[in-house]
């Protein structure tokens, strides 16, 4: 446990001057008001059967000063663990994640597998930090939904961190609704053959509300598969960011990865910023990004029209059209039906 | 290509003879020549600038920039964001100023030093205008700037382009005889400290080419400039300016080379092109500094500040380059698309083999309503060398009706080489439409769907669509660099990544 005054928090902080951060201005974007920057908090799990969970020491260090102050700040790692070969039936849910630092660690074994669904939302002006790691052994399998849905003046940081041993699978979708700041970033070490990721996400923004979804990938065995889609919508004063990046290691041979980011800015007044980087060092791979900015097709629009759809119902079709596709592939159908839910309130 | 580099099986002989001919040590340009030359003292002070400014007769005010820049530059910190790696470059220990020892009279072609004229054509530069003027059969028509060292030695074809009021004559010539445009456009598109390469060349250029072509005038012919680095221990630091004035055009091309040195020199040059309303300027690169050998001894460092200011209506500027030389490269090109309806287009084809490293790639900068750019990069890495392509695509909040299009693909041949892809995108209104794409598949789906319709194997389909693109940037090259690329360019592009 460390202990610090807000504003010496507040001076370790990431700023626009860090290359990684600067589209993300976290220093700036929070004031010793923000409550929860020097205190732990302590996520609400709901554990389904066969799977424990024991509070203990932090198991691995993530890398990066927000996992650093997680670490710092929270009096413990909450970690939980999934037996070998065990099938855990329903969803690990993970709530209470607002106003303080938390840290949790979460180890799949050999051939299990696990759903989470993970809600970071809360009170105004709460200031949220997460560091969550993760550890998938060979053959398990890791689905994580994750809905982020604050009030417009609250700031989160939510780092993941997974490792993922050979023929493990992993299924994360996010769906983002912003906040003064919020910062959903993943980051995935695939260290054996035959990994399978799926890292799509969405995020829907209004206000003057900003998000930053950050990926890193990071393929260090043969034959590995990445998809990535992220889909963003901005309207009003706000502000829509993604980070990709691939990194594929000299032994990553035959690895497919593929990643797209596309925005849809709904105003003039909006912003989106978009850096997907490829950083390839082995030579018998199929490695793509892609990334569209734009807004609304007007032909589409003005075919809709024709055919007697009004004009906001036309837009609100299309918009959710274009959300949904990220969340695709996701095959629990409840999941995804609360997910599209969400959208639909949005866009209402 | 070294023995020990894995190549894959799926990569025809073809393509990979192309690359060993590309092998540093088959440098054809890297011969030395013995040329009587003057040099400043080693090192940098203020002294040296002052020796510059003097040797070229610089007004006050240009000295006064120089001295300005290089108190600046005493301020500032190599960059190291870019994805390169070599030692510390003594900044003291080379020359900032080489000179071939002049002879008295005037400057014409007949008074050049016969060993600098055989330099050039043995690098196969004609600067023997009286045979294109006598209609010699196949003497290309290019106005030529041949630069060796820090110093113009001639410029062709300055009587017959002044008869069309196109001024084209070295940097040094310019600042005597064009104060006033020099002062007017010098450094209103690269800022004196815009960054550390850039802030050592205002202090320390030496020569360069300027341009300046009037309203409503279509350069008759192709501008040249033929760089040429050849004392031993000196960094070139060459100035170009193009102006185009209103409803202009003007191609211009630039060679460089230099000989085969197991020491590194730094070329640190800055390139400012002005388009005045409804202008155009194509300007074509190809890069074939000394490399380095194959182990990575020696070779130029290449950091180079390009950048245009679309600053009219309706104007257009066109990089093209095709870069093969430089042990590390630094080097983005890029187009401030000011005015309404400004084009800006940027063709990239880089090769990196043995251990060269490439850190390159584009920024355009939307500013103005309906502005558009494209940018169409290659990049093939052979041996152990990296290559980065690095972009920004931006648009301004009052940038409405901005489009660009980007296409980025690399080319890995070989098990030890490395190709990366940085785009930066930034979008500020809702009206701009921006696409990035870094894969041959994707470009091509429905154009596979119809070759394999025909009857073409998926194989040949790629491979008809990519070297049909690939052939289209080459062919942004005018026709005098043309030849010159599509022999450095002699691969077979295939399993491309983005």
């Amino acid at each position: 446990m460390i202990h610090m005054q807000p504003d010496a928090v507040i001076s370790h902080f990431p700023h626009k001057r860090m290359e990684a951060w600067k589209w993300t201005d976290l220093r700036m974007s929070v004031s010793e008001e923000h409550m929860g920057l020097t205190r732990a908090v302590t996520p609400r799990l709901t554990l389904p059967d066969g799977v424990s969970c024991s509070p203990g020491n932090r198991h691995h260090g993530s890398s990066g000063v927000m996992p650093t102050l997680a670490a710092g700040f929270a009096p413990v790692c909450w970690n939980i663990r999934v037996p070998t070969g065990l099938n855990v039936q329903g969803p690990l849910r993970i709530d209470n994640l607002s106003g303080g630092h938390a840290c949790m660690f979460i180890r799949v074994d050999k051939g299990a597998s696990l759903d989470i669904e993970e809600y970071h939302q809360g009170p105004d002006r709460r200031f949220s930090n997460m560091d969550l790691q993760v550890h998938l052994a060979e053959g398990s399998r890791l689905r994580r939904v994750v809905v982020q849905n604050d009030p417009g003046n609250a700031v989160r940081v939510a780092t993941a961190c997974i490792a993922a041993e050979k023929h493990s699978i992993l299924e994360q979708y996010m769906l983002s609704f912003g906040g003064a700041l919020s910062r959903l970033e993943t980051r995935l070490y695939s260290e054996g053959e035959g990994i399978e990721a799926t890292m799509n996400g969405a995020y829907l923004l209004d206000g003057r509300r900003h998000t930053d979804m950050t990926g890193h990938v990071e393929i260090a065995g043969s034959h590995c598969t990445v998809r990535q889609s992220v889909k963003g919508v901005v309207t009003d004063k706000s502000r829509g960011v993604f980070q990709g990046k691939f990194h594929v290691k000299q032994a990553a041979q035959h690895t497919d990865a593929r990643m797209r980011h596309d925005a849809l800015m709904l105003s003039d007044t909006t912003e989106v910023r978009a850096r997907p980087e490829l950083e390839i060092y082995a030579d018998d791979v199929a490695c793509a990004h892609g990334n569209t900015i734009g807004a609304l097709d007007e032909n589409v629009l003005f075919y809709m029209r024709q055919r007697g759809i009004p004009q906001a119902r036309s837009r609100s079709m299309l918009t959710e059209a274009f959300v949904a596709e990220a969340f695709d592939d996701l095959d629990d159908a409840a999941s995804k039906q609360s997910l599209l839910t969400r959208v639909q309130e949005w866009l209402a | 290509m070294n023995a020990d580099v894995k190549i894959k099986d799926s990569i025809d002989r073809g393509t990979v003879d192309s690359v060993r001919a590309l092998e540093a040590d088959r440098y054809k340009y890297g011969f030395d020549s013995d040329i009587d030359q003057e040099f400043a003292p080693k090192g940098l002070n203020a002294d040296i600038v002052r020796f510059i400014s003097e040797k070229k007769n610089e007004p006050e005010w240009l000295l006064g920039l120089r001295l300005q820049a290089y108190e600046r530059w005493l301020e500032m910190e190599e960059p190291t964001w870019a994805n390169t790696d070599y030692p510390e470059i003594d900044f003291q220990d080379m020359y900032y100023y080489a000179s071939p020892v002049k002879k008295e009279g005037p400057k014409s072609l007949d008074e050049v030093d016969p060993d600098i004229l055989a330099v050039y054509n043995r690098l196969g530069i004609s600067l023997k205008e009286q045979e294109v003027l006598a209609g010699v059969q196949g003497a290309p028509k290019v106005a030529v700037d041949a630069v060796f060292d820090s110093v113009s030695v001639v410029t062709t074809f300055k009587k017959e382009l002044a008869k069309q009021g196109v001024i084209f004559c070295s940097f040094s010539e310019a600042v005597q005889d064009h104060p006033d445009l020099v002062r007017r456009y010098m450094g209103s598109v690269v800022p004196m400290s815009d960054n550390y390469y850039a802030t050592l060349n205002n202090a320390v250029f030496s020569d360069g080419s300027f341009v300046y072509i009037p309203p409503g005038v279509r350069c008759p012919m192709e501008l040249s400039t033929y760089f040429r680095m050849n004392a031993q221990g000196t960094g070139q630091f060459e100035r170009t300016l193009i102006i185009a004035d209103k409803d202009s055009y003007v191609s211009y091309l630039e060679g460089c080379t230099a000989p085969m040195r197991d020491e590194n020199q730094l070329h640190a040059a800055i390139v400012e092109i002005v388009a005045l309303e409804g202008a155009e300027v194509k300007y074509s690169t190809v890069q074939n500094w000394w490399p380095g050998d194959s182990e990575g001894k020696g070779g130029v460092y290449n950091f180079v500040t390009k950048r245009a200011d679309c600053r009219g209506a309706n104007s257009k500027v066109s990089w093209t380059q095709v870069e093969t030389g430089s042990a590390v490269t630094w080097k983005y090109p890029s187009c401030i698309l000011r005015g309404d309806n400004s084009q800006g287009e940027f063709y990239s084809i880089a090769i990196t083999n043995g251990c060269q490293q490439a850190d390159t790639g584009t920024k355009m900068i939307h500013l103005g309503e309906n502005t558009r750019s494209r940018i169409i990069s290659k990049g093939i890495s052979a041996g152990r060398s990296n290559q980065t392509y690095r972009g920004l695509v931006s648009s301004h909040k009052k940038a409405r009706g901005a489009r660009n299009f980007t296409q980025c693909d690399s080319l890995l041949i070989g098990d030890q080489c490395g190709a990366h892809t940085v785009p930066y995108v930034e979008s500020n209104t809702a009206s701009t439409q921006f696409e990035h794409e870094a894969t041959t598949s994707r470009l091509s789906d429905d154009r596979l769907f119809y070759c394999r319709q025909r009857g073409l194997s998926e194989e040949d389909a790629v491979a008809l669509l990519v070297n049909g693109f690939c052939r289209e940037v080459l062919q942004e090259l005018p026709m005098e660099f043309a030849v010159e690329a599509q022999n450095l360019v002699a691969i077979s592009l295939e399993g491309s990544v983005g």
